[in-house]
């Protein structure tokens, strides 16, 4: 008789050895501790007696991760619903918050709502990255992600309270999700919220491609650009008006690996949004409302390569994310 | 520690001039354009950038023109449009159905575009700019990226000739044929007096003269018809065949059956023997006039003013509301003498078929006043009358004002007149001016120009010669006091400004100096490029006017001016 007895652990992580080198990367931006090291999680199903299996899946949350498809949209883009709460009169639908336009905003008619996302997927969503962007919540606001698979949340799987940060605010799954929903829900309440509203102009949620060993270099380049016009008067002073305050974001990769994934996976990046699309760039998800810029690229990266054998070839380039575009 | 925001623009809710005054001491507001296009399927909110007003969307699809205004050169009752040129970003050809070949090209023309400017999303502080129509001409086109509406203001709507309503067999099915076709006439005021050196000058128009038994047969009656308006008064006592020169009293038995509307009437032949003696009996070409008053408009029958306002509300389709209040403030001016519209009397007979606004300019200019289209989108009037104007205007612009480099300063020359002679009272029966008033000039201003500039000014609509005299004399004060016009660029502060409004310029520029100068905004735009507000100005620093006396050498012209009677 075959005896074997079956554990199945719960989601570890393991830590290799950094694979870059001085001067690349030789402490990773903002977290020299831990170095360019390669996070994985191990999902472990040991087979006591006979067998063991191991799934390992690679997973961090401390390097690149871009989103560029937004499964939150559904499949008809009109997949929000309010549970409690509604809208207010005018071009505020709940599904505004479905489009790239940050200012083209839902608005509620009051501080506390229940508002659910219907991925329009029967297998659900896996979410490791969410962002909710140009929002007027204020710090006191209690914002609940939920996840299930009963429209109604009979019963709630999953369920987290975001770090609530002003204008934008992220939620990083700490480890890879292994369960899928399609039902999403935000619980939110700010009834000290002095506007009287609640309004959100983009949410964008779901599974980002995410760079795993390698990552940007520890320069980032942040602007602000202001937009405005102004007229230079007789009285040698000028006198403006102002438009719009924007963020322009440039980094560097330095040394990718041309045999490795997360070249491919930033050119399909690259390819997919080109300089018309915007995408959710979140440098460090461990503080991903510092630099997460959601905007389009500048121009199409410049790659210059240093071949030095077939299996040798390492890329440098400098990629500018523009919110203004 | 923090006193009053210095950024108002971002919590502020009313925009009046307080509130910019405050920005513009601290150099910065928030000003934003929108427009909205109506089109067959619904109405496209578009601006410069993604916003709301209010809880309307405004999406990213156009880069906003400069904007004009104007209230149309003086002395030259042409019409001037205000004109819109916009394109509509297009490149996923998302507007394609509007366009030649789509399914709403047609249908696009004649519809309405409105630009509003206000403060950022507080849609109570916008107002409209711009109100247009799409015009026929050319008013949507294609380029690769873009669609491009060309929109007029309602002037455009007002160039609609009048009269329009032709004779013709239908109504008239023995019509002679030289009357056939042309337009029956509009008649406002009072033809029984004032007619020198006519007996009577409103043609009276034969309708049947095709009639066999008219014009021979039985002879029975000759219908005439006046007008295509009802009138007040028809003096059937003073009916005149008017032949190769010579007026024949028709007696007054012989007219009758005279209309309601007493804008038609018969006349009897072979009846009375008031024709040389013998009794009448009608010629083809026979030409017939009549003494009467024509269209009641209760006490303001003969009130210029008012005769303009009733042409654009019967033939423009005008109503009340599109009236500023101060239309009937000048209806009722009275005094001074000069400026007394109340007592100034017009008159008005039409049988050619006119641009509307053209004409109403012109009955209103010759009691200097001017029509603007105003930022309420009202028709509103400007009174060139030296007694209206504004000594000391609250709205100074100084250097801070000014954009760099803008400030351009011209003499007028073309309305830099210094001898004017004025002729007046158009007798339709001549089609001609019948009266001239003396010549009048300003000798210190021709001395001061070293040459004479004569102009004659016709006054169509007025026959009374001292009013006319009033007219030429005060046209005469103002145009040789050789006034300036001063173009420039001023900053958003003065957004709320207005065509005919005055400013008080105190600005230092090199060798540029007006030091507390009245000034006239004649021409007014917004140019969204620093939301700069392009003005042109009438400069009074020579024009003296009642409370104002510039003191500056070289005044010639003004209020006061002295004039010569030749």
């Amino acid at each position: 008789m075959l005896f074997s007895q079956v554990i199945k652990t719960s989601i570890s992580h393991s830590f290799s050895a950094a694979y870059l080198i001085d001067p690349y990367m030789s402490s990773s931006y903002g977290a020299s501790n831990i170095s360019a090291s390669l996070r994985s999680q191990v999902a472990k199903v040991i087979q006591k007696v006979l067998h063991s299996q191991v799934t390992r899946a690679l997973y961090n949350v401390n390097r690149l991760r871009i989103m560029k498809d937004f499964p939150s949209r559904g499949i008809t883009g009109a997949n929000w619903t309010y549970i409690t709460g509604a809208s207010i009169a005018g071009d505020f639908a709940i599904n505004n918050v479905n489009d790239d336009f940050v200012e083209h905003a839902m608005r509620t008619t009051g501080t506390t709502i229940t508002i659910q996302c219907d991925s329009e997927v029967s297998q659900g969503l896996f979410v490791d990255t969410f962002a909710m962007l140009a929002h007027n919540l204020t710090r006191s606001a209690v914002v609940t992600f939920a996840g299930s698979n009963s429209s109604v949340f009979a019963t709630i799987p999953f369920s987290v309270v975001l770090n609530t940060e002003l204008e934008n605010m992220y939620y990083i799954a700490p480890i890879l999700p292994n369960d899928s929903y399609r039902y999403w829900r935000l619980i939110i309440s700010d009834t000290t919220n002095t506007d009287g509203y609640i309004q959100i102009g983009t949410i964008i949620f779901g599974n980002a491609i995410i760079f795993s060993g390698e990552c940007i270099t520890d320069e980032v380049e942040k602007k602000k650009v202001h937009f405005k016009d102004g007229i230079r008067t007789e009285a040698f002073t000028t006198i403006s008006n102002n438009r719009a305050l924007k963020n322009i974001i440039t980094f560097n990769i330095r040394q990718l690996d041309f045999s490795k994934n997360n070249y491919g996976n930033l050119m399909e990046v690259v390819d997919t949004v080109r300089t018309s699309l915007k995408a959710l760039w979140i440098l460090d998800p461990r503080m991903p409302s510092r630099f997460a810029p959601f905007g389009k690229l500048t121009e199409m990266p410049v790659e210059k390569h240093n071949v030095l054998a077939v299996d040798a070839d390492y890329i440098d380039m400098t990629i500018t994310v523009d919110e203004s575009l | 520690m923090s006193g009053k925001d210095r950024r108002l623009y971002l919590s502020a809710t009313v925009l009046d001039q307080d509130f910019l005054d405050w920005c513009h001491d601290n150099m910065e507001t928030q000003l934003e354009m929108v427009v909205e296009i109506e089109t067959p399927t619904g109405t496209i909110y578009a601006s410069d950038r993604n916003k709301y007003v209010g809880s309307t969307w405004y999406e990213a699809l156009v880069t906003f023109p400069t904007i004009n205004r104007t209230i149309g050169e003086w002395l030259a009752p042409d019409i001037q449009f205000s004109s819109l040129t916009i394109a509509l970003n297009n490149p996923t050809g998302r507007f394609n159905n509007f366009l030649p070949g789509g399914v709403n090209y047609d249908a696009f023309i004649g519809r309405s575009l409105v630009v509003k400017l206000g403060l950022a999303e507080q849609s109570a502080t916008y107002f409209p700019i711009f109100s247009g129509k799409i015009t026929d001409i050319a008013g949507v086109s294609r380029q690769i990226m873009s669609l491009t509406f060309i929109a007029r203001d309602k002037k455009d709507d007002l160039l609609v000739t009048f009269p329009n309503i032709n004779f013709n067999t239908t109504d008239y099915p023995n019509i002679e044929d030289g009357v056939l076709g042309k337009a029956i006439p509009v008649i406002y005021g009072d033809y029984t007096v004032n007619l020198a050196p006519d007996d009577a000058v409103i043609p009276c128009l034969v309708v049947n003269g095709n009639d066999p038994n008219v014009k021979g047969g039985t002879r029975t009656n000759i219908q005439l018809v006046i007008s295509v308006n009802a009138n007040r008064v028809f003096d059937d006592t003073n009916v005149y065949l008017f032949k190769s020169d010579v007026y024949y009293l028709v007696t007054p038995a012989d007219v009758g059956l005279v209309s309601v509307n007493k804008n038609a009437f018969q006349i009897q032949q072979n009846a009375g023997t008031w024709f040389d003696g013998a009794q009448y009996e009608y010629t083809q070409g026979d030409r017939f006039v009549c003494r009467m008053k024509g269209k009641d408009l209760g006490a303001y029958s003969e009130n210029p003013v008012w005769q303009a306002r009733d042409l654009l509300m019967t033939y423009g389709g005008l109503v009340s509301g599109d009236f500023d209040a101060n239309w009937v403030t000048y209806r009722d001016k009275a005094s001074p003498a000069q400026s007394a519209i109340s007592t100034i009397k017009s008159r008005i007979w039409e049988d050619d078929p006119k641009p509307l606004i053209t004409y109403v300019l012109s009955i209103l200019e010759q009691v200097r006043i001017e029509a603007f289209i105003d930022m309420d989108l009202q028709i509103k009037l400007s009174s060139l009358h030296f007694e209206d104007w504004i000594v000391s205007p609250t709205h100074t612009i100084t250097n801070f004002d000014v954009g760099e480099g803008s400030l351009e300063t011209k003499i007028d020359e073309k309305n830099n007149i210094n001898r004017i002679k004025g002729v007046f009272d158009l007798h339709p029966i001549r089609s001609e001016l019948a009266n001239t008033t003396a010549t009048f000039r300003n000798d210190a201003s021709i001395a001061q120009i070293q040459k004479t500039i004569s102009k004659q000014i016709t006054f169509p609509n007025l026959y009374i010669k001292s009013e006319v005299e009033l007219q030429v004399k005060e046209i005469l004060r103002l145009s040789s006091s050789i006034f300036e016009t001063v173009n420039v660029h001023l900053t958003w502060r003065s957004v709320l400004k207005d065509i005919g409004d005055f400013v008080l310029l105190d600005i230092r520029i090199g060798a540029t100096i007006f030091q507390n100068v009245p000034a006239m905004i004649r021409d007014f735009g917004y140019d969204p490029q620093g939301m700069r507000i392009p003005v042109s100005l009438w400069s009074f620093q020579l024009v003296p006017f009642p409370g104002y006396v510039p003191g500056y050498v070289g005044t010639v012209g003004g209020y006061a001016a002295s004039l010569t009677q030749e």
